[in-house]
């Protein structure tokens, strides 16, 4: 009998295993993430490609055939002004998906940069950074969102008509829109960014005093330098984790400020004043309801059981359950 | 103990001011001249019209004076008044509206702890079976969905699919068969975190020796799960305290609106639908001065519950 040395040297060898290909192993034999990842890659081709698709214009009204339930010519049917439902539910799916990405980027790169600044610079930098997280934490976000929203609007239009008569820089075309979607990221960023800051913080805080950080400072690195290459990267895992249900909580804050009429205004379509426009008939037309709110729902379902994942991927340790 | 809450309160005052700064800056500012917009809408813009107006309402004084005489006025207990309903002292309509949401608030409250806490037990104690994977997975799904989602999709539900409820909107005070949807759909928006923060203080409970010690001794599981496991829960749960109070806020600013309840949320809602800024400032500071006070009071309760916190160190610290 004679064996091959290196068949057995075969048998045993070990696959190369790194973070990533393991995180990604996992989260593939995560079945429920999978099927939030359709969910999210099906939401954000609504997102982008949607208004191609639209079969109407989602303003066109068409005041003979209001409230109706599907037919040929409305595949989703119409709301109580005759506009394709179809239509401005693609519409606002490209609402939903730009805001939660525009917002969520500003809030992570204002958070992430101050947070790292604060931490590194310690002092006075810090102190002044963690008053004015735990100013932004005492009171509720989403009063905050609202009352941004709400003040930040008749500015921005002022500003707006400014720049129209001033310079002829026309951002108003046919309806504020493109004003909704300015005072929504704001609004929301600046919700968003404490959290993101918070947590870079304290990782950086950790990362600040190891050894590598204090030989990159003996060579000479510069702040900027020390900053960007050594302790972002490093820090950043578990802000990465958090981005799937920040998009999550960005679409649920954009559709509440739609709802109460202070974030896309109509004629602009949003899932939320979608909502409550049909609101006041639910009775006899739930299906104008449902359909928005099915929509929104799934998303931020998908969003929050992706982040989970991706938590349970790239954090063993972490006490959320183990998916089979 | 005493020392402690005096220094928090010192802490809170100086944050609570520039909070209401902001608040009162951006409600100034953003909105525009009121008093032009007014006399825009009245068709009667003149000098003197808006001047003798401004002076009427001390807007010609400076800024700074302004936003003191508001501060001063906060302590006095008067918010201003109304513009939407008529000019009707602000203070006279939250006091109407706070007690039916305090109510409300507190109905959803007992939902979320009395359901979220016991799940999060359950779950913790069949980790990674199926029953710990339905819960879990079951409390992000209801707490995913926005309130003004819920609330219409339940009313459809138990309207016109299942029809048992007939009218189930409008206020009848806490002992109404109305309030329970309302208060349904508010508690489901805070139990993930409620479930989650349970279910992993058990998880590290369980695995310490003195519960093992529990169980050889031969103390029957209820026992071990009330005495030993229950009670060293109770400090990491007093976290989500502040998130509860947002949570329950939130919920309650659309439930009330859908349902018609004349609270605090949807008197908050309505100020913003009818851009009413004194009474959006007034609601805002109000929910503020509230979540504030709570944290607070969660901190001291710190010490309470768990006698090796001592005052005056942050938590995380231990």
């Amino acid at each position: 009998m004679h064996r091959d040395p290196s068949a057995a040297h075969q048998l045993f060898r070990q696959e190369e295993r790194s973070l990533v290909r393991d995180a990604v192993r996992k989260l593939v034999a995560n079945r429920l993430a999978m099927i939030s990842l359709f969910v999210i890659v099906f939401v954000f081709f609504i997102g982008i490609f949607g208004p191609l698709l639209a079969p109407q214009d989602y303003l066109e009204q068409d005041l003979r055939a209001y409230n109706q339930g599907p037919s040929r010519e409305h595949l989703l049917g119409t709301d109580e002004l005759g506009r394709d439902m179809l239509s401005r539910l693609l519409w606002g799916g490209r609402t939903a998906i730009m805001v939660a990405v525009v917002s969520t980027s500003i809030s992570y790169l204002i958070g992430i940069l101050f947070g790292t600044l604060a931490a590194y610079r310690g002092g006075l930098t810090d102190a002044v950074f963690v008053r004015t997280v735990d100013l932004f934490d005492s009171f509720p976000h989403i009063l905050v969102a609202m009352l941004l929203a709400s003040t930040m609007r008749p500015w921005v239009l002022r500003l707006a008509r400014d720049l129209e008569t001033t310079r002829g820089i026309s951002l108003l075309a046919d309806n504020t829109v493109y004003i909704d979607y300015l005072v929504v990221f704001g609004a929301l960023s600046m919700i968003g960014w404490a959290g993101i800051g918070r947590l870079i913080r304290g990782q950086v805080l950790t990362l600040r005093a190891t050894d590598f950080v204090l030989a990159a400072r003996c060579v000479g690195a510069k702040e900027r330098w020390i900053i960007l290459r050594h302790l972002v990267p490093n820090a950043i895992g578990p802000v990465i984790v958090a981005l799937s249900s920040s998009f999550g909580g960005a679409m649920m804050y954009e559709s509440s400020l739609s709802f109460i009429g202070i974030g896309i205004q109509p004629p602009g379509a949003s899932w939320g004043n979608m909502i409550v426009l049909s609101m006041g008939q639910w009775r006899y037309y739930p299906h104008l309801v449902l359909m928005p709110g099915i929509l929104l729902m799934l998303a931020i379902i998908a969003f929050n059981f992706f982040g989970d994942g991706l938590n349970d991927a790239l954090n063993p340790r972490a006490l959320t359950p183990e998916r089979r | 103990m005493i020392g402690y809450i005096i220094r928090r309160l010192g802490a809170i005052v100086p944050t609570l001011l520039v909070g209401i700064f902001i608040a009162f800056t951006l409600t100034y500012f953003g909105p525009g001249d009121p008093i032009r917009v007014f006399l825009e809408q009245q068709g009667r813009l003149s000098e003197d019209a808006y001047e003798s107006l401004r002076r009427q309402y001390g807007l010609d004084r400076p800024f700074l004076v302004q936003f003191g005489d508001y501060v001063i006025g906060l302590v006095r207990g008067t918010f201003g008044k109304s513009i939407w309903a008529g000019g009707r002292p602000i203070e006279v309509m939250i006091r109407r509206a706070l007690p039916v949401s305090v109510q409300l608030g507190f109905v959803a409250f007992l939902i979320t702890v009395g359901t979220g806490i016991p799940l999060g037990i359950f779950a913790a104690l069949r980790q990674n079976t199926l029953v710990d994977y339905a819960i879990v997975s079951a409390s992000v799904v209801v707490s995913s969905i926005p309130t003004f989602v819920l609330a219409p999709m339940l009313l459809i539900l138990f309207v016109l699919v299942i029809p048992v409820l007939k009218n189930p909107i409008g206020w009848g005070g806490i002992f109404d068969a109305r309030i329970v949807l309302p208060a349904f759909c508010i508690a489901v928006g805070p139990l993930m975190g409620i479930v989650r923060q349970a279910r992993s203080a058990v998880l590290e409970v369980i695995r310490q020796d003195y519960v093992r010690t529990a169980y050889a001794k031969g103390l029957p599981r209820r026992m071990v799960i009330w005495r030993h496991i229950f009670r060293h829960i109770l400090t990491p749960l007093l976290s989500v305290g502040v998130g509860l109070f947002g949570g329950i806020l939130q919920g309650s600013i659309f439930v009330e609106r859908v349902f018609n309840i004349p609270g605090y949320g949807a008197l908050s809602f309505q100020s913003f639908v009818a851009r009413d800024f004194p009474v959006i400032l007034a609601t805002t500071v109000v929910a503020a001065v509230i979540a504030m006070t709570l944290n607070l009071v969660l901190d001291v309760s710190y010490g309470l519950v768990d006698p090796r916190v001592r005052l005056g160190r942050r938590v995380e610290e231990i």
